[in-house]
């Protein structure tokens, strides 16, 4: 029996896109890890990972090296305290990782507290990889770091060479040596004599182009170099600021190198928490925010891949235009203006240094990799709060917005594949559909408007709007049935009917907040923040309206409520529909890090059907800490095989509501759905209708990952 | 870095940075002083190093700081709190590390005013690099 309830029109979206991310071949969802031909990625949980072979420094891969023990690979008990804070000391160490994965020198400038030479060698005790120091303060002698002619101390024969050529201390890290990892720390950088620098740029040079390095020292021998085998890391006080001797770089010097400003000074939060981690008031690593995490894939995209990304022509674009800002701002001295070091953004060496990030670092999300190279090439150059606050606003801009996405979720749309023309077609008719569906209701009389203007949810046609502006001009329905009504609904004319509202005041600004949800455009963020700016909405209500937004702003509010103190709970909710990387590993925290009802999790995860959701569900159900009603009801529009076979256990244990099972298929409309009814509620009309009527919460999560949110103003 | 501390004398100052992570430094206004530290670092055990190598050679070390203080000196120092100290043979060009034992060890440099003005206007920043000061 096939039996299409009305009302299940109104939650038959399931064919709408999901606006936060777009996959093709190359972009296999990273949450799917059965996807074939999918690369392996890795989010690790805790900030510093390691196995066997690898240590993961907040998502950055490196190698241990296989020699073994080592006089210049540093002990790992020499670092039993070290103190991994969020501020420093670990986006340092995912730094350094980047920079050493990519082969990239890296120009580490920051104040002698800070643990600069400590951090590398701590990492390189746990990489078992080789120290080469050199301390350029004072050292005029190109020869102690190159290597130079000595009296033979082997002669033992006549024929035996009187002189003999040895190494200095960087020749020695440039050696390849089997199974030996080596990097070459340059200490006090900004100390050194011209003549060492313009030594060691050759070395660079010849690291870059992986050729040899040429010493003339020894009549010329050419010492093969490796940048895979051979890390170079400079460092250095800050030039001024109390460090005698230290005069700046030329700008022109640094564009060989990846530079990296920390502060001059512990940050005070740092301060405070690395004393209390020292006295053991605080655990020795500090948790950190899944954004600080970096996603790595197994091995590199080849350049003729890159066209193939979704969104990189568009972004490449923005791109552009973000880098002549930058070097406007830095120009004008907007930014960096008391940095006694000067740099500049470097018209060939940044686009190439971001096309590598992005070859090395793409996990799927073109928007996500390429914000993180700019935080890691441009930002990461800045040591003013204000500074990086400005360029992070420039950098979110630098993101691709697809007009409409098809999902290949395997979730609620079941079915053959579709392309986009044939999606958008549907979500018309659909949205078609429940108008007229609303408008013969009218016509009949036989609902009341207030229930016409709610049912009106998710949709921003035009009829749907018209409806709305007769029911105000009639006055026949109340206000804020039709501002609940707009839930989910992003279009220009629904925001200027919210903005309407708020001028008259006819409307709780709450209820405009919840009617924001599912929308994530420019706009309704801005709406968010004036409510924010005014204090006229709570954050909880904010939150909880960010239900189904999961763009990278969306994400950053949240963190920000988080920061403020708002309650887990309520972020976890306000995660409905939210099935993200981010949003899945933010749950993710919250589990580990707990201050959260873990029925609430399981409620936020409603509208989510991706693998790594279904496995959420299944440890929640394995630790047996979560109501199981909870977990019926977070599988509201799902409709895929695993959720399915989850209803059927929970209905077989009996161990739920049957209603909540029921409820939850609402919005998921495809062929396993209505044989799930057929098989269990056959008998039963009440539960058979219900199975189309979702609770509230679903219902948000369904309209606003798979309704009509903003993209479909602009189809 | 530097934090000139105010222990009653030398003696409860030597017994303070045993166990420390950086190199501890004291400071003689005069020779008649600098004689007399030297002196009372004997009594405690604290045995003189004349070179780099040697401050490893002894649980509780300490070496004299002259004006033309060598460079390895100065690397000393600043890698001292890093877990590992690179110690570069100018002559046979060849390098030793040596791994720190914090908790069984102390090494403090002996310098009087003049000389450690000197060094510090050379641009080897002692105060900043060592850890804790003593003065009288």
């Amino acid at each position: 029996m096939t039996f299409y309830h009305p009302q299940a029109l109104l939650f038959k979206h399931k064919y709408m896109n999901s606006p936060e991310r777009q996959f093709n071949a190359l972009t296999p969802d990273p949450e799917k890890k059965d996807a074939s031909n999918a690369p392996e990625v890795i989010i690790e949980k805790t900030p510093i990972a390691e196995t066997e072979t690898d240590v993961v420094y907040l998502g950055v891969t490196l190698e241990k090296s296989k020699s073994g023990d080592d006089q210049f690979v540093p002990k790992r008990e020499q670092y039993a305290d070290f103190i991994n804070d969020k501020e420093v000391a670990l986006p340092l160490q995912r730094d350094i990782a980047i920079a050493f994965l990519s082969g990239e020198p890296l120009l580490v400038d920051g104040g002698t507290s800070l643990g600069k030479t400590t951090t590398v060698r701590k990492m390189a005790a746990e990489l078992g990889w080789e120290i080469h120091y050199a301390n350029l303060n004072g050292a005029t002698d190109v020869e102690d770091l190159m290597g130079r002619y000595i009296p033979n101390p082997h002669k033992s024969k006549p024929e035996d060479p009187e002189y003999i050529f040895a190494d200095g201390k960087v020749t020695s890290g440039l050696r390849q040596e089997e199974g030996k990892t080596k990097i070459v720390i340059l200490d006090e950088f900004n100390a050194s004599a011209p003549n060492i620098l313009i030594r060691l740029h050759e070395v660079l040079d010849a690291l870059e182009r992986g050729g040899d390095v040429i010493l003339s020292e020894d009549a010329s021998e050419a010492v093969p170099v490796n940048k895979e085998r051979t890390k170079i890391i400079a460092l250095m006080n800050p030039p001024g600021k109390g460090y005698f001797g230290r005069e700046p770089l030329d700008p022109a010097q640094l564009r060989r190198w990846v530079y990296k400003k920390l502060p001059s000074e512990l940050p005070e939060s740092t301060f405070s928490y690395s004393t209390d981690a020292l006295f053991g008031a605080e655990p020795t690593s500090q948790n950190v925010t899944p954004d600080m995490f970096i996603r790595t894939r197994e091995g590199s995209l080849t350049p003729e891949q890159l066209p193939e990304i979704p969104g990189l022509i568009e972004v490449l674009e923005k791109y552009k235009e973000f880098h002549k800002a930058a070097k406007e701002l830095l120009k004008n001295r907007k930014v960096a203006e008391d940095q006694p070091q000067a740099f500049t953004f470097d018209d060939r060496m940044e686009p190439r240094r971001v096309r590598d990030f992005v070859l090395r670092f793409y996990t799927g999300d073109i928007n996500e990799t390429f914000q993180q190279a700019l935080r890691y090439y441009y930002s990461n150059k800045l040591e003013n709060k204000a500074d990086r606050d400005m360029f992070e606003e420039l950098i979110r801009v630098v993101e691709y917005k697809p007009t409409v996405v098809p999902s290949r979720r395997k979730g609620i749309e079941a079915g053959p594949e579709r392309n986009t023309e044939e999606i958008i077609s549907e979500s018309f008719e659909i949205a078609e559909k429940i108008t007229k569906k609303m408008e013969q209701f009218l016509t009949e009389g036989s609902v009341s408007k207030n229930s016409i203007a709610l049912g009106l949810t998710g949709v921003g046609t035009a009829a749907a709007m018209e409806m709305r502006k007769q029911f105000l001009t009639e006055g026949s329905v109340s206000k804020n049935s039709i501002a609940l009504g707009l839930t989910g609904v992003g279009t220009a004319a629904a925001m200027e009917m919210r903005k309407q509202f708020l001028t008259e005041g006819s409307v709780p600004k709450n209820t405009i907040a919840f009617s924001l949800a599912g929308v994530g455009t420019a706009a309704a963020m801005e709406m968010r923040k004036q409510f924010l700016t005014e204090g006229s909405v709570s954050k909880n209500s904010i939150v909880l309206g960010l239900t189904g937004v999961g763009t990278a702003a969306a994400m950053e509010m949240r963190k920000q409520f988080l920061t403020d103190g708002v309650s887990k709970n309520y972020i976890a909710l306000g995660l409905t529909g939210v099935g993200t990387a981010v949003a899945m590993e933010m749950r993710k925290q919250f589990l580990t890090d707990g201050g959260v009802s873990k029925n609430s999790i399981a409620l936020g995860l409603a509208g989510v059907g991706t693998a790594a959701a279904m496995e959420m569900r299944k440890q929640l159900l394995t630790e047996g800490s979560v109501d199981k009603n909870y977990i019926a009801r977070s599988l509201a529009g799902v409709g895929t095989a695993a959720a399915m076979e989850m209803r059927k256990q929970l209905l077989t244990e009996g161990s739920v509501d049957k209603n909540y099972i029921a409820r939850s298929l609402a919005g998921a409309n495809n062929k396993e759905s209505f044989e799930f009814r057929e098989n269990n509620f056959n008998s039963d009309d009440e539960l058979y209708l219900k199975s189309f009527i979702t609770e509230s919460v679903e219902i948000d999560a369904i309209i606003c990952r798979y309704g009509f949110e903003g993209d479909m103003s602009k189809t | 870095m530097s934090h000139t501390s105010n222990p009653k004398s030398i003696e409860e100052f030597l017994f303070v940075i045993q166990g420390g992570k950086e190199v501890g430094l004291v400071i003689a206004k005069d020779d008649e002083e600098f004689a007399s530290f030297a002196k009372v670092m004997e009594g405690f055990d604290f045995k003189r190093s004349e070179n780099i190598a040697g401050l490893f050679k002894s649980p509780k070390t300490y070496f004299v700081i002259t004006g033309d203080v060598d460079k390895d000196v100065y690397d000393f120092i600043v890698q001292y709190p890093t877990g590992q100290v690179e110690i570069f043979d100018k002559k046979l060009m060849r390098s030793q590390t040596l791994s720190p034992d914090y908790k069984n060890s102390a090494i403090v440099l002996l310098v009087d005013k003049d000389n450690l003005n000197k060094i510090q206007e050379k641009g080897f920043d002692l105060l900043s690099s060592t850890g804790p000061a003593f003065q009288a």
